[in-house]
Parts: structure tokens; C-alpha cells; sequence
């Protein structure tokens, strides 16, 4: 009760509810808790219930994966989205934009998929022998694919609403299904469980 | 939109060992080594947060205001106040943290934390000198440094790893960032004394 009334006396709700600003960069501190947290969660299961030699080379794959959607985000399609729609909310060809910005980023996502997928094999690297198999390339494609567009989806609707609730919601959606997936899957210990899971944050 | 790509350039450049330490180490290591320094560097990106987050602040807080070179060697040390008790607590319990994901954990990614966690402090540097380079719109000097980074880092990976094995990767990033950190200051230092108000202390400003 005393903690209430001093918050209150703080004008804590008040900010939290009136100010946007401060209630979107508390949001946004809670997102990054959230985030790590399951991260954290992830890789304990992870390292607790999968072999050792999988979970080094998913780690491999997680870093050429956020490598490729980091190059590719140099075009920054999300931010310009973003602020492109945030000066003026109004217009009714928004839907339409999202749509063609979201195809464009699928397709360019995709082509670097592949390109770095052939200079993987060029190189002989390690990891090339996953790449013989389809459903891994499959899988890989899908993590790049998912990385760049949920950028694009998290922009304009933080564009089109002003606010950070529906990135966090979908964040702790997306974290759950990934905890989720990567727990029941445990039993078949092989790396396509490892790989579902972490498409399955940006996919939802 | 030209400046905004070239930093994000940099900002790529810069985080290199992030995105391929783990690539470089299931390489040259072996796949185990990749999964120590992919749980290592998860425990390490808690500690990295601080002087990004300080950054950060700094970029949207001090926008068109005088920079005097004194605060921001009072704020790296404010930094390193939290950062070095943090990586001595770390170096401690680690090993009881790593027990969370298994016992090889516990005993392999250690040592590679204390020298990730190491590299914090000249990362402290880097990342304040990057925002006040940002600030003075000299995006071409953070570039410059990035590049030079990455180039520092990619050249040291071998015998670094030839010589001390997992831990060999977590030194270079080490070895990398020290340097740049140095080279970083220096650019900022010869900058603010051509720039005869950015000596001045907070006491002298109006």
C-alpha cells in the first residue's frame, strides 16, 4: 500500500500512462530483459540436452545467419519504413508499401541466402557438409529469410501505432514458441531441432 | 541516409568477432570450441551492454553541446568503477555460472570469459569515442578505426590461436581493441586540441 502511494506521489503511472516516450523506452527495457533472459534459458537447454558438437555448430550457423541479415540490413529498408510512415500516419497506401517492402526484403534475403551459402562450399568450410543436405538449406534460408523480414514487420507496426506493446508482445511470443520448440524437440537431439527453433522466433 | 549506412558500416566492422568467432573457432578448433565461446560470449554480452548504453545515452543527451575532453575521460572511468569490480565478481563465480550449462562448460569457457571480459575496458573506450565522433559528425575517423579493428583482429586470429588455443580467439578480440582503443583516443585527443573549447573542464563552461 505505502509502495503504491509513493510510486503514485512519484507521478510514476501517470508518466507510464500519459507520456509515450517514456512508456515505449520502458517497454523497451523490458524487451531487452525479456530477451536476455531467454536467451540465457535457450542456451542452457540447449547445452543441457543436445550434444556438444550440435551446439557448436548451430552456434557457427547463428553467426553466419546474423551476419548476412546484418550486410543485408545496410539497405536499411526498416528504418526507412519506419520513419517514412511515422511523419504521417494517415495515408491508406501504407498496407500497400509494407507489401512491397516486405517482398523486396524476402527476395533480397533470400539471394544473399544463396550467395553465401555457394561461397560457404567455394571455401570448404566445416560447416559445408550440412549444405548437402536440402532441409538445411532449407532451414538456413528460412533463419535469413525470417531475420530480415521481422525487422520490417516489428518497423511498421511500431510505425503505424507509435508504440513498443506490440514488439514486446510478439517478442515474448516468439521467445516462448522458441523455449517451446527447442524443449520438445530435445528428444530427437539433432541440429534441424536447434535450427526449427531459432526460425521460429522471427517467424511468429 | 549517407551517414546513417557508413556508421552502420563501421558498426558492422566493429562487431565482427561477434558475428564470426564462433565460424573462426569450429574452423580452426573444433566444434565443441565453437559451442565454449558461443555460451562465453553470451556471459560477456551482459558486461558489453554498460559502455554501449552509456554511449548511446551520450549520443541522444549531448547532441550540439559542448564537449569538453575531461568529462568524457570522467565518464570511461565512471564506466570502468562498475566494470572491473564486474569482471573480478565474474572471474570469481564463472565457473559456478558455467555449471548451469554443464561441467565442460564450466572448465573450458572460463578462462575464455575473463579475457573477453577483459576486453571490456578498452571496449569502453571505443564505444565513447565512437559517440563523440558521432556527435562531431567525423563518421570517416569511425570508419578508419573500425577497418583498422577488424584488420588488427583478422590478422591475429592464427598465432593467437596456434599459440594459446580457445583462449588465443578470446585474446586477439583482446590485443584488437586495445590497440584500437588507443589509436581511438589519441584521433580524439589531437582532435579536441585543435578544438581549444573542448579542453576546457565543466567548471570553465558557462
Amino acid at each position: 500500500m505505502l509502495m503504491k502511494e509513493k510510486l503514485s506521489n512519484l507521478g510514476f503511472r501517470k508518466s507510464f500512462s500519459k507520456n509515450k516516450i517514456f512508456q515505449n523506452s520502458s517497454l523497451l527495457v523490458i524487451d531487452s530483459f525479456l530477451n536476455s533472459g531467454f536467451g540465457f534459458l535457450f542456451w542452457i537447454i540447449t547445452t543441457n540436452y543436445y550434444p556438444i558438437s550440435i551446439v557448436g555448430l548451430s552456434a557457427a550457423i547463428f553467426g553466419v545467419t546474423s551476419f548476412i541479415a546484418a550486410i543485408s540490413g545496410c539497405i536499411q529498408l526498416s528504418t526507412g519504413l519506419g520513419i517514412f510512415i511515422s511523419t504521417d500516419r494517415e495515408n491508406d497506401y501504407y498496407p500497400k508499401l509494407f507489401f512491397s517492402v516486405f517482398v523486396f526484403s524476402s527476395i533480397f534475403s533470400i539471394v544473399m541466402g544463396i550467395i553465401s551459402i555457394i561461397l560457404i562450399l567455394f571455401l570448404s568450410l566445416e560447416m559445408s557438409s550440412i549444405f548437402t543436405i536440402p532441409f538445411y538449406i532449407f532451414l538456413f534460408l528460412v533463419i535469413i529469410f525470417s531475420f530480415m523480414t521481422y525487422q520490417i514487420c516489428y518497423g511498421y507496426l511500431f510505425a503505424m501505432r507509435n508504440s513498443m506493446v506490440p514488439h514486446v508482445f510478439f517478442n515474448l511470443i516468439g521467445n516462448v514458441t522458441k523455449i517451446l520448440i527447442i524443449f520438445i524437440l530435445a528428444y530427437s537431439q539433432s541440429l534441424s531441432a536447434v535450427l526449427i527453433s531459432f526460425s521460429s522466433y522471427n517467424v511468429v | 541516409m549517407k551517414f546513417s549506412v557508413w556508421i552502420y558500416f563501421a558498426y558492422i566492422l566493429f562487431s565482427l568477432p561477434g558475428y564470426l568467432s564462433t565460424v573462426i573457432a569450429l574452423e580452426k578448433i573444433g566444434l565443441e570450441a565453437s559451442a565454449y565461446f558461443q555460451v562465453a560470449w553470451l556471459l560477456n554480452g551482459l558486461l558489453n551492454i554498460l559502455p554501449y548504453g552509456v554511449g548511446t545515452s551520450m549520443l541522444m543527451n549531448d547532441r550540439g553541446k559542448v564537449m569538453p575532453f575531461l568529462r568524457y575521460m570522467k565518464i570511461i572511468f565512471i564506466i570502468w568503477l562498475f566494470v572491473i569490480p564486474t569482471i573480478i565478481f565474474l572471474y570469481l563465480f564463472s565457473p559456478l555460472i558455467f555449471q548451469f550449462f554443464g561441467r565442460e562448460f564450466s572448465l573450458q569457457s572460463s578462462s575464455v570469459l575473463f579475457w573477453l571480459n577483459v576486453s571490456v575496458i578498452p571496449l569502453t573506450i571505443i564505444a565513447i569515442t565512437n559517440s563523440l565522433i558521432q556527435l562531431k559528425k567525423k563518421i570517416h575517423y569511425q570508419v578508419f578505426v573500425s577497418c583498422l579493428s577488424a584488420v588488427i583482429w583478422i590478422s591475429l586470429i592464427d598465432p593467437m590461436i596456434s599459440l594459446y588455443n580457445l583462449d588465443g580467439l578470446a585474446i586477439s578480440i583482446l590485443v584488437s581493441y586495445t590497440l584500437t582503443a588507443i589509436l581511438s583516443l589519441s584521433i580524439l585527443f589531437l582532435q579536441s586540441s585543435r578544438e581549444p573549447s573542448s579542453l576546457k573542464t565543466e567548471s570553465d563552461l558557462p
